[in-house]
């Protein structure tokens, strides 16, 4: 059998992706479908004091406009924040109150979506306006849950005064990240069917299990009542994890109007029907000694939160994992203003904090007069610095080694400003990416026929993660079958419990509950042919027959393929469920995971901490005359323990990379800030990187063994690629300019003025 | 998105066409329906719907739609060919990219009503009959140029699109005439990988 793990193997689900085959939610048209729009609030805070619906309901094709006091039955769930599966604990039209710019005011049901638009356009509302603010007050802020045992969010080890008084050499600076939108390409969608009380919800999902307990706790039906179809996600990043209210509206006037509606919400409503990366504030003050060792090691993060939930996205829980020393302080705050609920946006706790951390890290290498990467080497740990647990591995400096090589790092000026190229100021940066690794439990069902198909279910997603190609991977390498005759259904609600897709855990937690089945059906099948009286392994103790790819062997070095001894079977196949419970898992976290949430374990354990790591090189050209930024070289090399694709894995990593130099030039939600809302609400004028801003990424992937994350040795890497790039290619102005900036997105006019 | 202007290649698809289709989707609904209306000597209301004909993919289909219904709207809506995607539907994205007599064309800034007459090419037009991929569905495939895939057929046309017009002299070109097609998840080298693995291979 070819090997499938580690190898590049091309996506299962390629074809459907290229002959448009593929079933995205907003795909799904149902007979009778009618569709959804949505008028949302122009004003951020206040009241509705009317609202008008009759130019709306006079238009052609419009069949009903629904508003907090005309719709029925509309129901409502627990905020993420608050220990439910909502995407905000607020909920719109529930009543007139108004909390947010671009809050649903209305809910328009017409024959066509053209209608149903214009149907929105249509209702006139009058408001009643309070003062707002979009901008969090870093001044007004408040430590998490102060004052009560919050889980780390104040954590003090040594005494920091001493490392700073007693440094050769310190930075205090402060960092600062803005309000960005995920942006799938896919907008957000839902379509929702009532047969009776039974219903179907089409939807985008990275959680499928939270939106079918979440929708069937909220209208008291058994969960067997609802379906949640989700096949096929166009990106999520973080936006599609909850249950949002304009799938909850739809669910609602769906019931309502008595026909299946299909929502698509538009892209400018996209910024606030649902979550966003909060703008934070990053203060690190560090110091070294003489020899490039920290003594004092201090982050306080200060994040955006709203009114009325508390978004802790824990960054400093991530950088006081990087670097030993002995006098280190974290302290994460949050302060208010008038938006929606932020949430998780890819590394949610990482991308902001390691821009920060990194660029504090290249300041003080300059400092004190070490090689940037020799600085780091100085740092590096194998102990996690203040839970004092090992890393179960950790190879930060093996990135650096090869990035460096391929790179040419050695060529890199020591003095800044030293590289030119014609008319344009060459720069080399460098910085650290980490990543958790999160543990969720996990199950899947698996089958395997004696034809030599095998099957595996399981309520996971593909994200455009290669999920799909992956879970295949993984069984036909367990069972020693072609990757192509492994069928794997996904996506749905009632299928085995996976975990959420999200905090980059389904490779290592699903793909370990697939490897589980797999060990599962030899010791069945190893069962049934040992109790024969003829075959290769007639006689054997079945405990002691183990699986390899596909082969089961005898304590003897008897052995007979398991295609072969399924014939043996009287069922002719073997259908098990293989479930993934890590040691850390405590009843309480499978618990919540099993009841729709998220119920995770790590990255630090009582006795292990699991991180992946690498490290990202950028070369920026800086204009001397026209100050334009160039990145024409993003490297990055990586170790996350075992790859199980090669391609779909460089993929991730190299999409990482893209959207970490997206933060770096590029993205940032813009304000109004007199009204309180956001400015640049399309895809236009949010700027992501477009072709012509990427041109070479190059991503190596280090061999990296952990046998205790989980039995894949799999750490997950969605998110890794985006953490440090802002930092290495903001350390690379510098040494290209001198330029020391400290506010993302950079731009030309930062070069100018700064 | 850079691509050469209907008016210069091909008269069916006029510029004068193109701002309707641009102004009815920034929101002023009723008057370009009654600009065209007007343009057209036509009398009847705004609204009422009309049966047109379009050619997806060598097949003539006749539909039923609005003046206002727009090309991708009544492709997936009306026609059920949900291949094609829609990722902004106000002209931002490149998702919604299809061939309009081998142009390619934003078929959310396009309404159905003028795209009669024209022979339209959607993602699902592009494998042969047996099944056979287009190459550059095939190339897209192996240089694994797409993650989640949202974005992939409106890649794959205007990749085709830009080898034809000439607009694939080399990867910087390649970039900058690509660039009108987003892809959230960052797949750009490997679209260009996959588009060069085709021109080479057509040249060859
Ligand atoms: S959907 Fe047409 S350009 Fe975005
Ligand atoms: S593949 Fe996801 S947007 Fe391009």
């Amino acid at each position: 059998m070819a090997q499938t793990i580690n190898t590049e193997v091309t996506r299962t689900d390629a074809r459907r992706k290229v002959t448009g085959t593929a079933s995205y939610a907003a795909d799904m048209i149902p007979a009778g479908m009618l569709h959804g729009a949505m008028a949302c609030s122009a004003i951020a805070v206040g009241s509705v004091t009317s609202i008008d619906t009759s130019a709306a309901e006079a238009e052609p094709g419009v069949v009903a406009v629904y508003t907090h006091e005309t719709l029925p039955d509309y129901k409502t769930v627990k905020g993420f924040y608050a220990g439910g599966p909502g995407s905000s604990s607020f909920w719109p039209m529930e009543g007139t109150e108004i909390r947010y710019a671009g809050q649903p005011l209305a809910y328009v049901v017409a024959e066509s979506a053209a209608a149903a638009r214009r149907g929105a356009d249509l209702v006139s509302v009058e408001y009643s306006e309070s003062g707002a603010a979009i901008h969090m007050d870093p001044e007004e802020s408040f430590v998490v849950g102060a004052g009560e045992d919050s889980e780390g969010m104040i954590l003090t080890k040594g005494d920091l005064q001493a490392g700073l008084d007693g440094a050769s050499q310190t930075v205090d600076m402060t960092f600062t990240t803005p309000f960005q939108h995920h942006n799938p390409m896919e907008m957000f969608a839902a379509t929702a069917e009532w047969r009776g009380d039974r219903l179907t919800v089409w939807m985008p999902s990275q959680s499928v299990r939270t939106l079918r307990a979440g929708i069937a706790g909220a209208y008291g039906l058994p969960e067997t009542s609802v379906r949640v179809i989700s096949p096929f996600v166009g990106g999520a990043f973080g936006s599609k994890a909850g249950i949002t209210p304009y799938a909850m509206l739809t669910i609602a006037a769906s019931k309502a109007v008595g026909a299946p509606v299909r929502l698509i919400v538009t892209r400018p409503q996209m910024y606030t029907v649902a979550t966003f990366r909060p703008e934070t504030q990053q203060r690190f003050r560090l110091g070294a000694d003489a020899e490039g060792r920290l003594t004092a090691f201090e982050h306080v993060e200060t994040a955006q939160t709203p009114r009325f939930d508390d978004v802790v996205n824990p960054g400093t829980h991530i950088t006081r994992a990087m670097y030993a020393c002995p006098n280190i302080r974290t302290e994460q705050r949050l302060s208010r203003s008038d938006t929606n609920t932020g949430g998780f946006m890819r590394a949610p706790n990482e991308m902001q904090t390691f821009f920060g951390l990194e660029s504090a890290m290249d300041a003080l290498a300059l400092k004190v007069g070490m090689d940037p990467v020799e600085f780091r080497r100085a740092n590096d740990t194998m102990t996690h610095p203040t839970a004092d647990v090992p890393f179960s591995s950790r190879s930060l400096m093996e990135s650096y080694d090869a990035v460096a090589q391929g790179f040419g790092w050695s060529e890199r000026g020591r003095e800044i400003g030293s590289m030119t190229d014609g008319d344009w100021l060459v720069g080399y940066g460098c910085a650290t990416a980490t990543y958790p690794t999160n543990i969720l439990a996990s199950n899947a069902r698996v089958r395997m026929q004696a034809t030599g198909s095998a099957y595996v279910e399981l309520a996971a997603h593909d994200v455009g993660t290669g999920t799909y190609t992956i879970m295949a991977q993984v069984a036909a390498a367990r069972l020693g079958l072609p990757v192509e005759a492994v069928d794997v259904v996904m996506g749905e609600g009632d299928l085995p419990v996976a975990p959420i897709s999200g905090g980059s855990t389904t490779a290592a937690s699903a793909g370990s509950a697939v490897h589980d089945g797999c060990m599962k059906i030899a010791r069945q099948v190893a069962e049934v042919v040992s109790s024969m009286a003829e075959g290769p392994l007639a006689g054997v103790d079945p405990s002691r027959v183990t699986l390899d790819d596909g082969t089961l062997r005898g304590p003897d070095g008897q052995s007979q393929s398991l295609a072969e001894a399924l014939q043996m079977v009287p069922e002719g196949e073997v259908e098990v469920v293989g479930t993934f419970r890590h040691p850390a898992l405590t009843p309480e976290l499978i618990h919540a995971t099993f009841a729709g949430g998220y119920g995770t374990a790590g990255p630090v354990t009582p006795e292990m901490a699991m991180f992946a790591f690498g490290a990202e090189m950028a070369e920026v050209r800086i204009h001397r005359y026209t100050h334009e930024i160039r990145v024409p070289r993003l490297h990055g090399a990586f170790a996350a323990g075992t790859w199980l694709n090669r391609k779909t894995s460089h993929s991730q990593l190299m999409g990482g990379m893209v959207w970490g130099m997206g933060s770096a030039l590029h993205e940032v939600t813009e304000t109004d800030t007199p009204r309180a809302r956001f400015l640049n609400a399309n895809i236009a004028e949010y700027l992501i990187p477009v072709n012509a801003d990427v041109r070479e990424v190059r991503v190596e992937m280090l061999e990296e063994r952990d046998d205790y994350v989980n039995p894949l040795g799999v750490k997950g890497i969605g998110e890794l690629g985006i953490v440090g790039t802002a930092a290495a290619i903001g350390n690379a102005i510098h040494h290209a300019t001198g330029k020391r900036l400290t506010a993302l997105p950079f731009r030309i006019s930062d070069m100018v003025s700064a | 998105m850079s691509k050469t202007p209907p008016d210069l290649r091909r008269p069916g698809v006029s510029r004068r066409g193109f701002l309707q289709g641009s102004s009815v989707v920034a929101g002023s609904l009723g008057i370009a329906a009654s600009a065209q209306a007007q343009a057209q000597g036509e009398t009847e209301p705004d609204s009422a719907a009309r049966t047109i004909r379009l050619n997806v993919n060598g097949t003539s289909r006749q539909l039923t739609v609005e003046p206002r219904t727009t090309l991708v709207e009544a492709l997936r809506d009306t026609l059920g060919l949900t291949g094609t995607k829609i990722g902004c539907n106000q002209g931002q994205c490149g998702a919604c990219t299809i061939l309009m007599d081998g142009i390619r064309v934003n078929s959310c800034l396009t309404l159905a009503v003028m795209a009669e007459g024209v022979e339209i090419v959607t993602v699902e037009g592009l494998a042969d009959p047996t099944g056979d991929l287009h190459p550059m569905q095939t190339a897209f495939s192996e240089n694994d140029a797409f993650q989640c895939g949202y974005c992939t057929p409106g890649q794959i046309l205007s990749a085709i699109a830009c080898i034809d017009e000439g607009h694939a002299g080399d990867a910087a070109e390649i970039r900058e005439y690509m660039s009108g097609n987003l892809c959230r998840c960052g797949a750009y080298p490997n679209i260009v990988a996959a588009i060069e693995q085709v021109r080479d291979s057509q040249q060859g």
